[in-house]
């Protein structure tokens, strides 16, 4: 294969998709030239549309619902892609056909309830609508953006180039796994994965045009606030100084929590319609979505300038009667401070945490929502869970967070923080988070956390994820870190059994925090007999926490919250060469592949392999 | 011998009407009757037209005005001006350099984008009818 023209950076987002590209032969060193794909989509029947971002919809319509050839994009469709539209018209269409829409396809792959492989979105579809897989609605995108680029550059194949696609930093390993198997799919060969808030970083980095290093100095703990459409994600980043030289090291990461941009849009049109509905006036879903769109308008307007007291609403009728037939309402300042202001960037001490309901007996198979809506809460937790973050690293001995040495720090102190996602357009809400912090901060006697400025809320990711496929090719500086969680499975403890009690297990570390990519190391002293043909599984957990476990380590006792539990993974020796029934003494190996992803694999004595699967099928 | 004259294609045109009714609700609002409704409810559903109609130039078009001179401003027209550019109104005699007040900017489309449509598509149907099952 020739050597890739372009570093391409794709961020797969759970409600916008986009493409970035930097030019390898006209870029040197911080100096590099970039672009973003427009993406040629249909944004209604039989029309073209170049945008900058590609909605993540996929609109399954049914056979009668286009004319012929409405439906055709710039290039060959395979019959498969034929039977879906993805882009705009998916969206758009599916504002009035809900049950014939896939949406948040890449919440459903890292939801660990489901299998991530069988056909179920729309999850609400009747009967006769051909369901789609989230992993096949994941690969539908991503072969649309591959697509457009061969389009776009004939001479330049796609799969020459050196590819990164984003995913959030909170992704369990199943879920990354997923999403390389859906680039794979989707034809991607030269693949790496990276996650969101460092791409962001990494974007912010590149359009300081090496201005970033004045900016951070050695002992800098940046925080990254990605709040999305879909996901909120957090990860820590320290940097370094090693021979002179500045070295971000990504520190911590946090939970994935399902809340973002579009729960706050729809919040507040849920209040408007509320209002309406006391006077009378019903909306349809057509005119919610209508209404849901008006508010997001008001809510920025509202929030950027604090001399307008009320915003006006108008939901268009859905008849040809627009004057008479639409429904005119408003948003007040008041309504939009009560609602996203203390709904979701609500003013809380350090020491506030997340409320968890317990859930009902019957959990739905539905996308688990973050109960709280608390972002500033999420965030107070994310930070306290890693006040030990830079224990361990150099240079940060003894002193938690950059200048302060406070022993007494009950939550790690950042210096410095990023702020990603559209959500921040708004700027006020920004300043909310940043507001809250430094209040935290000033309690403990720190000083105040610095913004970081400058980066492109829509297109940082994709942008930042381009730089990153050009900076791995050896130049510019690159966010070190490896795995961002350290990985256990459960094994039983010999203990006699008392009645009415579980066994207690312990917790075999398999695999320890801050792998770095391709590194493989084998798990000592531990053999396991593994049955031939019976598939066998592991409860399996990770702490984004525990740092200083080695492979190997055998915990007895952990704190509550330090090991979370993730989805059973799997053995299964398949009996290539050997005999079903026989057993089989393997080791298990834990590898932090190139492109990003985390691999187990059972080792047998004379080095036959079997992957072990972290995203399991549930029967 | 007559002059030849461009006849400009209709699908462009019924193209940015169907951008205009789509996003602005502009035929709509135009085949109503005004003497029916207040001005409260036009005023609303001119919002709808305003904000949909600035959202169809802004993606459509590269919109900039001719001049960047201040309106009201004085400006010279120098000799082989463009006379397309910019139009004289007035006390127009002399020859050129011309000096003046600039009463309006004047636009130019920079740049026009429009949507590319499938072969088989019908750009006459400007808005599809809706029927709900």
């Amino acid at each position: 294969m020739s050597d890739p023209r372009y570093a391409i950076g794709i961020d797969l987002g759970t409600t916008h998709s986009a493409l970035s590209y930097v030019n390898l032969q006209a870029s040197d060193g911080e100096k590099t030239q970039h672009g973003v794909l427009a993406i040629p989509q249909l944004t209604a029947p039989g029309t073209i549309e170049e945008l900058p971002l590609l909605p993540s919809f996929l609109y399954l319509p049914h056979a009668d619902e286009l004319a012929p050839g409405e439906n055709k994009l710039p290039w060959q469709q395979t019959a498969e892609e034929q039977t879906g539209v993805a882009g705009e018209m998916a969206r758009s269409r599916g504002a009035t056909t809900p049950i014939r829409l896939v949406s948040s396809a890449k919440s459903w792959l890292s939801h660990p309830g489901v299998d991530r492989r069988s056909a179920l979105l729309p999850h609400d579809a009747p009967e006769e609508v051909t369901r789609v897989s989230p992993l096949a609605a994941s690969t539908r995108y991503l072969s649309h953006l591959r697509r457009a680029w061969d389009q776009a550059h004939p001479d330049a194949p796609f799969g020459e180039q050196a590819v990164t696609v984003t995913i959030p930093a909170s992704f369990d390993p199943g879920a990354r796994e997923l999403t390389a198997e859906a680039a794979r799919a989707a034809g991607y060969t030269n693949l790496t994965l990276l996650e969101e808030p460092q791409a962001a970083l990494y974007s912010w980095i590149q359009g300081s045009e090496g201005r970033w290093r004045k900016d951070v100095k050695p002992g800098d703990i940046i925080l990254v606030v990605d709040v999305g459409g879909g996901t909120s994600d957090f990860s820590l980043i320290a940097v370094l100084e090693r021979d002179g030289v500045l070295e971000p090291h990504r520190i911590a990461v946090g939970d994935h929590i399902l809340l973002g941009g579009d729960n706050m849009d729809l919040a507040l049109a849920h209040l408007v319609a509320r209002k309406l509905a006391a006077n009378g006036t019903q909306l349809d879903a057509w005119q919610m979505r209508a209404l849901t769109y008006g508010c997001r308008t008001a809510k920025e307007k509202l929030l950027a300038d604090a001399t307008v007291a009320t915003w006006p609403i108008v939901v268009p009728s859905r008849g040809s009667k627009l004057i008479g037939g639409s429904v005119r309402t408003e948003l007040t300042r008041e309504e939009v401070s009560t609602f996203i202001l203390d709904g979701f960037f609500p003013q809380v001490e350090a020491s506030a945490r997340p409320a968890v309901r317990t859930r009902a007996g019957l959990t739905q198979l539905g996308l688990p929502y973050a109960q709280d809506a608390g972002i500033t809460r999420h965030l107070a937790a994310f930070l306290a869970r890693q006040v030990g973050a830079t224990a361990e690293l150099e240079g940060y001995a003894g002193k938690q967070g950059a200048g302060a040495a406070n022993a007494e720090a009950t939550f790690l102190h950042p210096t410095a923080v990023l702020f990603n996602g559209g959500v921040f357009k708004s700027d006020l809400l920004a300043q909310r988070i940043l507001g809250a912090i430094n209040d935290w901060l000033y309690l403990e006697g720190a000083e105040p956390a610095r913004r970081l400025d400058g980066a492109d809320l829509d297109l940082a990711v994709a942008r930042g994820a381009a730089y990153y496929s050009y900076v791995r090719r050896g130049t510019g500086v690159r966010i070190r870190g490896g795995t961002a969680r350290s990985y256990y499975v459960a094994i039983e403890s010999a203990m006699p059994a008392i009645p009415g009690m579980e066994p207690p297990i312990q917790a075999l570390c398999v695999a320890p925090f801050g792998m770095e990519e391709g590194s493989e190391i084998a798990l000592p002293n531990q053999e396991f007999g593994l049955v031939v043909g019976e598939p066998v599984q592991f409860r399996f957990f990770g702490s984004s926490v525990r740092r200083q476990d080695q492979i190997g380590d055998l915990l007895d006792f952990w704190g509550q919250d330090e090991l979370i539990e993730m989805n059973e993974i799997q053995a299964n020796l398949s009996p290539e060469g050997r005999q079903s029934g026989d057993v089989v003494q393997v080791r298990l190996h834990a590898m932090a592949t190139e492109s990003g992803t985390l691999e187990l694999a059972a080792v047998a004595n004379d080095g036959q392999r079997w992957k072990v699967e972290f995203d399991v099928r549930t029967a | 011998m007559p002059t030849p004259l461009r006849v400009a294609t209709p699908d462009a045109a019924l193209q940015l009407l169907s951008l205009f009714q789509r996003e602005a609700r502009l035929i709509d609002f135009t085949q109503e009757n005004l003497s029916a409704y207040s001005d409260a409810d036009i005023g609303a559903a001119a919002r709808v037209v305003h904000e949909g109609c600035a959202k169809v130039l802004k993606e459509h078009f590269t919109i900039q005005p001719v001049r960047s001179e201040a309106e009201g401003s004085r400006v010279e027209l120098p000799e082989g001006f463009d006379a397309a550019a910019v139009r004289l109104t007035g006390n127009v005699v002399g020859k050129a350099p011309f000096r003046g007040t600039l009463s309006h900017r004047g636009w130019r489309a920079a740049d026009v984008r429009l949507p590319k449509l499938a072969e088989a598509h019908d750009a006459a149907i400007l808005a599809p009818a809706e029927v709900e099952l």
